[in-house]
């Protein structure tokens, strides 16, 4: 066993092996570096400054693991509640943007004064479209390419068509 | 502290309060220590004794119970001080002594301040030991682990750790020597 064998089994605490045990009592140098290191060990723990808690440890620990629990529960309705809408959302905007079917009948145009609505239904036998005409207050047809001139008013106020 | 560690672990993986409570207060002042000690400063040693009982927290469901929750503590504080000293320049800042008790007005007798110069210039040299070294002794002669538990905390073969303890011993004989 070598020099260092013996003080590591010294130092280790416990039961030492009975080869260290005789090294030890034949090597003087080993049995003082042995007493001086154990000084040392003695000396390090009596250095060794108070485990005091720091009074606001437990607060910065739960403050740090707090909102993510609660973030994660809460979190579940609210992601339950968008998934629902967004699905509610994009059914309702399939449904409004698909052609009517063939048997449904286009609702009348809806007019109001001073502003003129299309028929969005085209009228594929005549190419025509029909627009209101505040003049004679009945609904007129006109050529699309009329449509940009019907929609915007005159520097006159008035209307073209 | 509670004695069913493993009825612990599962109230901290439940998230209970008062065992989160019971936690830092078996083991924040260890910690502290401990990575003071490490680090060398003392407001380190309190935001890296937090980091180490969060990381626990958030890690709670990976604990086996292979080891006691000291020791994986120790292990998540030793992780994080590493990753310190490697990201920080070198300090030698002296571990400041908290004697919350000792009268302000009246002087300390002779002897009380001798031993108190001796302390922080132990603490003076234990901050120049190489990490490992430091975390060993810290954790045998502060924290009276055993080898076995020290090994674990720092993941070595126990005869590394004896070996590292006696390395550090003859280190800290040689660094106070070299010192006035």
């Amino acid at each position: 066993m070598t020099c260092q064998d013996a003080l590591r089994h010294g130092l280790a605490g416990g039961p030492m092996p009975a080869e260290a045990r005789e090294h030890l009592r034949a090597c003087p140098a080993c049995a003082r570096e042995l007493s001086e290191l154990r000084s040392m060990e003695s000396r390090l723990a009596g250095a060794a400054p108070p485990a005091l808690l720091p009074v606001d440890l437990e607060h910065r620990v739960l403050v740090r693991v707090r909102p993510r629990r609660r973030f994660a529960w809460a979190g579940i309705p609210a992601a339950a509640a968008l998934l629902t809408a967004s699905t509610l959302m994009t059914a309702w905007l399939l449904l409004s943007s698909a052609p009517a079917p063939s048997s449904y009948s286009a609702p009348p145009p809806e007019v109001s004064m001073g502003a003129a609505s299309l028929s969005a239904a085209e009228d594929t036998t005549a190419n025509l479209l029909q627009a209101f005409d505040p003049l004679t207050a009945q609904m007129v047809e006109v050529e699309p390419e009329e449509i940009q001139e019907v929609l915007s008013p005159t520097e006159q106020g008035g209307w073209h068509g | 502290m509670p004695e069913d560690q493993a009825a612990w672990v599962e109230q901290l993986k439940a998230g209970d309060e008062e065992a989160v409570r019971e936690l830092v207060r078996s083991y924040g002042g260890a910690l502290v220590r401990f990575l003071g000690g490490m680090t060398g400063g003392a407001a380190e040693a309190e935001d890296l004794a937090q980091e180490a009982l969060i990381r626990l927290l958030e890690h709670a469901g990976e604990f086996r119970g292979e080891s006691s929750l000291k020791t994986y503590l120790f292990r998540i504080a030793h992780n994080l001080a590493l990753n310190y000293l490697a990201s920080a320049p070198r300090r030698h800042e002296v571990f400041p002594e908290e004697m919350p008790d000792r009268p302000s007005a009246a002087p300390p007798p002779v002897k009380q301040v001798e031993a108190s110069e001796d302390a922080e210039r132990l603490r003076s040299a234990l901050v120049r030991l190489p990490p490992q070294q430091r975390a060993v002794v810290i954790l045998r002669t502060w924290q009276d682990l055993s080898f076995k538990e020290i090994a674990t905390a720092l993941s070595l073969a126990e005869g590394t750790a004896k070996a590292h303890y006696f390395f550090a011993l003859k280190n800290m004989r040689r660094l106070m020597e070299a010192t006035p």
